[in-house]
């Protein structure tokens, strides 16, 4: 079953300005997406079409070969979970209070969360790793931990897709590992993760297919041996690139560094 | 891991409980301080008073019931409205230091209301109208303004825009002021943009409830959903959530109130200020947990402040100076002490 | 360097000359002859004039006090060139009663404008003297003879009327004018003079912010105080007052007090309907002035019989009529009737037709 189906999407903020060209592209449920550009390329309207906060002007998306608008407003809340920064935290949640939020979907306006709520945020919790966390400030967490935490939130909605927005960004090393540990296994588990990214080796690591973004165009779609090929690739990041295999992955590093 | 699971919801459910346990205490103590507050009075002398001498007393039983008793009524009301609103207030704009009257909603009551005296001859229940229009009116204006600006987020602007239509009627206050005859208008006008509940009576008391309750009764049904608005729009808006017309609906439920409170009672400041403030001290930033807290808080602060205007001096004290004062004091107190969150 | 300094020495010579003779236009030196005329007004500041003033303004808020002063002079208005009207207590209802020529007279703001006052040429402005500090001032800039009158007491009152008999160059009709009121105060001191009881009195404006019950009380300075305390009652909110304008008060200090005696003032609107609203409010059915049916409403006409306007002797008569009815039996028609005639020189008609209509209060 393809969970995500888009063909012929364009959208603008501005008239005439659009910023999605004409995309078309589709993914099997329990699949790997990274959507690859430079900043700017429109990543993350991408995800926001996706998301349904913004209509398409041209085109049309399928959740689940079913019309994203056919969906009302709760039912696409169960299915589809958002992850990404939040740019403000003024007041001081715990990380418990903060994933119960994600439990929303399923309560009603005048419901507050219930044993099983909590139930399933702790769950969520530990499956993102930071159980541990629970009764921490949001904003005594270091970036890393916040960020697994933001993703634990967006699993207590327990969704059959989920979007990251940047998830690596601002990450060390050891962060990152973690959170692709945790993208893996949700894999595993048969949910359906899209996540933008400008680092092409974090997409080549464990994304199954890569959508290649310049400007807003579909310059490629398809697995990282495909998409992960230099012409291309140099055209959109407009640096001189090398491609390295190793240990059945590919590895896009600089080139000529200082050479000009 | 599932039964560690289970053992933690079971913690949490128990200090829900505790919280609970706490809102009763809370409620008791109310009630004790409603019932020394009215027995607590200048008549016959500063003093309080044993429930048989107020009973047996014909004038002092008249006071009681007639005065006291809605007055105290509406410094509660007024209290709890107000703390409400800047709970909802502060979580919407993801700003600690936001007021009730910072959207041009008390200083537009307090333009209808001059407007009303000045012109309209001061009946009660135009002053009253006339101030809930405009405080109204100033909430949409700010609300409007801000979606044509085109600088800054969502927030900046509304910011923005609050503080100019806040000036602008403030403004308009002014020149009210200037137009009025200093002999006979002008000493209203001040008491009342300092506050006060000195004219309270049962008339207002019923005036005033069906606009406050069912506001205040739907914002704590919903208190726990208040949390998501203070999310990022489309994570919102990924939970289920329509950000925009929730804010606007939520942000009617807590400016309404307020405008019908200022028409009665004048402009009281910091309450909306402090009381969430020390609420989200005491049991943390959930509103499911803070926004009962403030309306309690809020509630006993402005009974507190009110006894005193009413009793200490034998004249009135206006009852925004005593909130102000006290306010400030107590805010100065909570932010020098170490953070402390030992309540839930 | 001398170069500089030699320019800064003709510079600053020069800006002496100027200041000098800035200073010589401001200061005018009285040419002391046979009109000059000099006195201290309120403020006990001397004020020379080279003549009898014969443009006179009277400008400032409050103004109406002062002219109703100024009219107890017969044709004291041909004098009048401008005064400042308007708003709520505008002079204008009833002075043109008194002075037929009234539309003819110049009306300005009651925020004075200096130069328009000036542009008038006015021998003499007259203004009440809690406003020397601002708008006094900026006349007197101008080089404007300002005489400041106070008018708020029984004392000050007649002080100020013998000023405007100087100024008016009517000194007889100056002392005829104070002998009307000293012998009516004289009257009414006599009587109260060593009473034993002194009913408790409450003397309060109404204001009508947010439902019943707000009253607010006069400083112990004020003439409405002293009204009460000549009477021969004892004002209850006269203890331990130190404010400078009405206060409020709640229902508890009312009750507090318990005063034999409620007089409601009321600017805004009828006092008699509003003593009404009271008597019959469910709040106020406990207190004794109540009980005894001893609320009355402060009688008006044109102007309150409160406040510092020459009314004032028709207020005090009125509340010495109520607080000992034993000892005063005044008519207070009879009363207006006398105080029109002698101090405004209108005729019972005139008063029949154009006062008794604008009467407002628990007259009898």
């Amino acid at each position: 079953m393809r969970a995500l189906s888009l063909s012929g999407v364009s959208f603008s903020y501005i008239p005439r300005e659009p910023v999605i060209r004409d995309v078309s592209f589709s993914l099997e449920s329990g699949r790997i997406l990274a959507l690859l550009g430079p900043n700017g390329s429109g990543k993350t309207t991408l995800l926001h079409l996706i998301l349904g906060q913004l209509s398409p002007k041209r085109g049309e998306i399928e959740i689940f070969e079913r019309e994203i608008r056919s969906y009302s407003r709760s039912e696409l809340s169960k299915i589809i979970g958002l992850a990404r920064q939040e740019e403000r935290v003024a007041f001081e949640f715990t990380a418990l209070e903060y994933v119960l939020l994600g439990r929303a979907p399923y309560l009603g306006p005048l419901e507050a969360p219930s044993d099983d709520d909590y139930e399933k945020a702790l769950q969520a919790l530990e499956m993102a790793g930071v159980f541990h966390l629970q009764d921490r400030f949001l904003t005594s967490l270091s970036g890393g931990e916040r960020q697994l935490v933001i993703i634990a939130r967006a699993l207590a909605q327990i969704p059959k897709i989920l979007l990251l927005d940047e998830p690596l960004a601002h990450l060390d090393l050891k962060n990152q590992s973690l959170l692709l540990q945790v993208l893996k296994s949700l894999r595993e588990q048969g949910v359906t993760v899209v996540f933008s990214t400008h680092d092409p080796n974090a997409a080549s690591v464990i994304a199954d297919q890569i959508l290649l973004l310049q400007k807003g165009c579909l310059l490629q779609y398809g697995p990282p041996d495909e998409v992960l090929a230099p012409e291309k690739l140099q055209d959109v990041y407009e640096v001189p690139l090398r491609i390295v295999e190793g240990n059945g992955k590919r590895y896009v590093l600089l080139e000529n560094i200082g050479e000009r | 891991m599932k039964d560690l699971a289970l053992a933690s919801s079971r913690e949490i459910v128990k200090r829900n409980r505790a919280f609970l346990g706490k809102i009763v205490l809370f409620s008791a103590l109310l009630l004790i301080s409603v019932f020394l507050s009215l027995l607590l009075g200048r008549y016959p002398a500063l003093s309080l008073q044993s429930p048989q001498a107020i009973v047996s007393d014909p004038m002092a039983f008249n006071l009681a019931i007639n005065y006291r008793l809605p007055r105290i009524l509406l410094s509660l009301l007024l209290g709890a409205t107000l703390s409400a609103s800047g709970v909802v207030l502060q979580m919407i704009f993801r700003n600690p230091l936001v007021e009730p009257g910072f959207l041009g909603v008390s200083q537009g009551a307090a333009f209808g209301a001059s407007l009303a005296i000045i012109f309209l001859g001061s009946s009660l229940l135009t002053m009253e109208m006339l101030a809930a229009f405009f405080s109204i009116l100033g909430l949409f204006l700010s609300i409007f303004l801000a979606r044509k600006l085109r600088y800054g987020g969502w927030i900046l602007r509304l910011v923005l825009a609050g503080i100019a239509v806040s000036a602008l009627f403030s403004a308009g206050v002014g020149v009210l002021k200037y137009l009025a005859d200093p002999l006979k208008q002008l000493p209203e006008i001040t008491f009342w943009l300092l506050g006060g509940l000195w004219g309270s009576d049962w008339h207002q008391v019923f005036y005033v409830v069906p606009f406050v309750l069912p506001a205040l009764i739907v914002l704590y049904l919903i208190r726990w959903r208040l949390n998501i608005l203070t999310l990022e729009d489309s994570t919102a808006f990924s939970l289920g959530v329509r950000p925009g017309r929730e804010k606007m609906l939520v942000l009617s439920l807590a400016v309404i109130p307020v405008a019908v409170m200022v028409s009665v009672a004048g402009i009281v400041g910091w309450v909306g200020l402090i009381i969430p403030h020390i609420s989200r001290k005491l049991v943390g930033a959930n509103s499911q947990f803070s926004f009962p807290l403030s309306l309690f808080l809020g509630a006993f602060f402005c009974l507190f402040c009110d006894t005193i205007a009413r009793t200490m001096l034998w004249g009135e004290i206006p009852l925004g100076i005593l909130t102000s004062l006290i306010g400030a004091f107590i805010f100065l107190l909570i932010l020098t002490r170490p953070s402390s969150r030992g309540f839930v | 360097m001398k170069q500089a300094l030699s320019k800064f020495i003709v510079l600053l010579i020069l800006s002496l000359i100027f200041l000098v003779s800035c200073q010589s236009r401001v200061s005018v030196s009285p040419e002391l002859n046979n009109n000059s005329i000099q006195f201290q007004d309120a403020l006990q500041r001397t004020v020379v004039l080279s003549s009898p003033p014969e443009r006179i303004v009277v400008a400032g808020k409050a103004s109406f006090m002062i002219l109703d002063a100024f009219y107890l002079f017969p044709g004291a208005g041909k004098k009048l060139i401008a005064y400042s009207g308007g708003g709520v207590n505008d002079p204008k209802a009833f002075l043109s009663i008194v002075d037929p020529e009234l539309a003819s007279k110049q009306v300005l703001e009651y925020q004075v404008g200096p130069e328009q006052v000036a542009g008038l040429k006015p021998d003499l402005v007259l203004m009440k003297s809690y406003l020397s500090g601002t708008d006094g001032a900026s006349l007197e800039k101008l080089g404007i003879k300002v005489c400041y009158l106070d008018l708020e007491t029984p004392e000050t009152f007649l002080r100020d009327i013998g000023i405007l008999g100087t100024i008016l160059n009517m000194p007889d009709r100056a002392r005829q004018i104070q002998n009307f009121y000293q012998s009516r105060l004289d009257s009414i001191q006599q009587k109260t003079q060593g009473l034993s009881r002194k009913p408790k009195v409450l003397l309060a404006q109404y204001s009508e912010k947010g439902g019943t019950g707000s009253l607010s009380v006069p400083p112990f300075s004020w003439i409405q105080t002293t009204m009460v305390s000549l009477s021969g009652g004892e004002p209850v909110w006269a203890s331990g007052s130190q404010n400078t304008g009405w206060v409020v008060i709640n229902l508890e200090q009312i009750f507090s007090w318990n005063p034999d005696l409620l007089i409601l003032i009321s600017y805004g609107q009828n006092s008699s309907a509003v003593a009404n609203k009271l008597k019959n409010d469910s709040k106020w059915q406990e207190l004794k002035a109540v009980k005894k049916n001893a609320v009355y409403g402060f009688p008006s006409d044109f102007f309150s019989w409160d406040m510092p306007d020459p009314r004032w002797i028709l207020g005090l008569e009125w509340i010495a009529g109520r607080i000992h009815p034993e000892i005063f039996t005044y008519q207070m028609k009879d009363e207006v009737n006398q105080f029109y005639l002698e101090l405004y020189r209108l005729s019972p008609e005139q008063v029949r037709e154009l006062i008794f209509p604008k009467l407002k209060g628990d007259l009898d």
